[in-house]
């Protein structure tokens, strides 16, 4: 839906003022970034809070993490990022002017696009697994769940995500995991997720066009809750790559695509391990795995992001009689398939390779944030 | 080198070419960046894709005249090129994915 016509020429000029900046720094580089220039991108993205444009707003705060790592002379880094968030931001700024501009609202929508959400009374699911993403300025985890029974607009076996974001202020050295036990608004910690038990949900939403997969969201009414213990894992774990190749046949592909977008849960048996190898982006580790006929790019996140990881990747690698199940995250990249490992299945349920068994210390994490 | 491994090569000799051109700038390519660009241009114009390196040869004018104009042809160069990766890597994906036929059932 455009914007209410008073505000449309002042979001219009926002978009140009923002497409305008983005020309200027790639004629004189990055280094020659301005007050105006930063000042320009900043309020484009406060605009883009106001109008509740979130794809536009993803995409800026990205831009916007990204050039004060540049300033910075942040080692992490990654050159191919920014030029990717860039280009989305030039793109998708030009294209909603000029939605706004001959008032098409199609465009608009689409260029805008996020998928409507559907309330959900109440539904029990478990955690197969959860990626976990560190940056200087945040921490986020997404817990990969499997619905237990069908529910409202959620199928029984329906794949979903649920994400939680972690701001981290300059200066607050914690361990991602800490945040894995500070109280949510909803009165659980979110370490309950990893407890393989079930896990009683309310009054919550979902959101996404595919049938088999959506996002879960909580509200400040929502509850969670542990139910029993859950050991019927093996039923989540058949897999065969017929759905993928469904998927990519009917997948028309778009200048705005993000590569990670086209992802599917996989479930690898019967796989080897090979030596890890540096990866493209600074301090990444890359692992070749093989399972049949499938030849897998396995990547580890730079530091504290894939420490916990990798310490499980190598002692799977050790040679052992049958390995446990490996679910993951796979998607298509650099005509690779690369694979994003989540948790092994061995016989006691899942072991969740991306979250460090160290233990925190809570009187020095809440020291840490303030709290106290 | 098959046909596709010398695409995905050439991609990422783009890949690097653009993310070099987005942080130091248009205005700072020398000759050396602008050799290698028509170089890319070339390869790809020889490997059938006719639209990247229609506008490869837009963005080379505009860096050759110091024009303003360099700048929206090095976005809508890397969309274009990014668009064609993403086409050629799900289809390589799906040649990834397919089993291989099993020689004794094709007898």
């Amino acid at each position: 839906m455009l914007p209410p016509a008073a505000d449309r020429p002042k979001l219009q000029a926002t978009f140009a003022q923002l497409s305008a900046a983005i020309e200027d720094l790639l004629l004189g580089g990055l280094t020659t970034a301005t007050d105006a220039t930063k000042q320009t991108i900043h309020n484009a993205l406060q605009e883009a809070a106001r109008f509740r444009l979130l794809r536009f707003g993803g995409t800026m705060r990205t831009v916007v993490d990204d050039l004060a790592r540049f300033a910075k002379h942040d080692p992490t880094l990654s050159r191919r990022r920014l030029t990717l968030f860039l280009n989305r931001a030039w793109l998708q700024s030009r294209g909603l002017a000029h939605a706004l501009r001959v008032g098409d609202e199609a465009l608009f929508d689409r260029l805008n696009w996020t998928p409507p959400a559907r309330p959900v009374p109440a539904v029990e699911a478990v955690c197969l697994g959860v990626a976990k993403k560190v940056t200087a300025s945040v921490v986020i985890f997404d817990f990969r769940l499997r619905a237990l029974a069908a529910a409202g607009p959620v199928a029984a076996g329906q794949r979903f995500s649920w994400s939680a974001v972690f701001p981290v202020k300059p200066g607050q050295a914690i361990p991602p995991e800490g945040f894995l036990h500070l109280p949510q608004k909803q009165k659980f910690a979110l370490t309950a997720l990893l407890e393989r038990k079930a896990i009683a949900v309310t009054s919550a939403t979902v959101s996404g066009e595919d049938t088999e997969f959506a996002r879960l969201s909580l509200t400040e009414a929502s509850t969670v809750t542990l139910g029993k213990p859950f050991a019927d894992w093996g039923r989540y774990l058949a897999w065969s790559p017929d759905r993928a190749l469904a998927r990519l046949e009917t997948h028309a592909a778009g200048p705005l695509d993000l590569e990670t977008e086209l992802q599917e849960e996989v479930v690898l048996r019967d796989y080897e391990i090979g030596a890890p190898v540096a990866g493209e982006e600074p301090g990444q580790t890359a692992y070749p795995i093989t399972a049949g006929h499938l030849s897998l790019h396995a990547v580890v996140g730079a530091g504290v992001e894939g420490k916990a990881l990798k310490k499980g990747l190598d002692d799977l690698r050790k040679p052992k009689k049958g390995r446990p199940p490996l679910f993951g995250l796979m998607h298509y990249e650099r005509c690779r398939l690369v694979f994003q490992p989540l948790a092994t299945f061995p016989a006691s349920g899942p072991d969740y390779l991306t979250i460090s068994k160290e233990s925190v210390n809570k009187a020095t994490l809440l020291k840490a944030l303030n709290f106290n | 080198m098959d046909e596709i491994a010398e695409l995905r090569d050439a991609l990422d000799r783009l890949h690097a070419a653009m993310d070099d051109l987005v942080v130091r700038g248009v205005r700072s390519a020398g000759a050396t960046e602008v050799a290698k660009l028509v170089a890319l241009r070339d390869e790809f114009r020889t490997a059938g894709a006719e639209h990247l390196a229609e506008k490869l040869g837009t963005l080379l004018d505009a860096v050759k005249d110091g024009d303003r104009s360099a700048a929206p042809a090095l976005m809508r160069a890397v969309t274009t090129f990014r668009l064609f990766d993403r086409v050629l890597t799900l289809e390589v994906a799906k040649t990834h994915l397919t089993p291989p036929e099993d020689p004794v059932a094709e007898e």
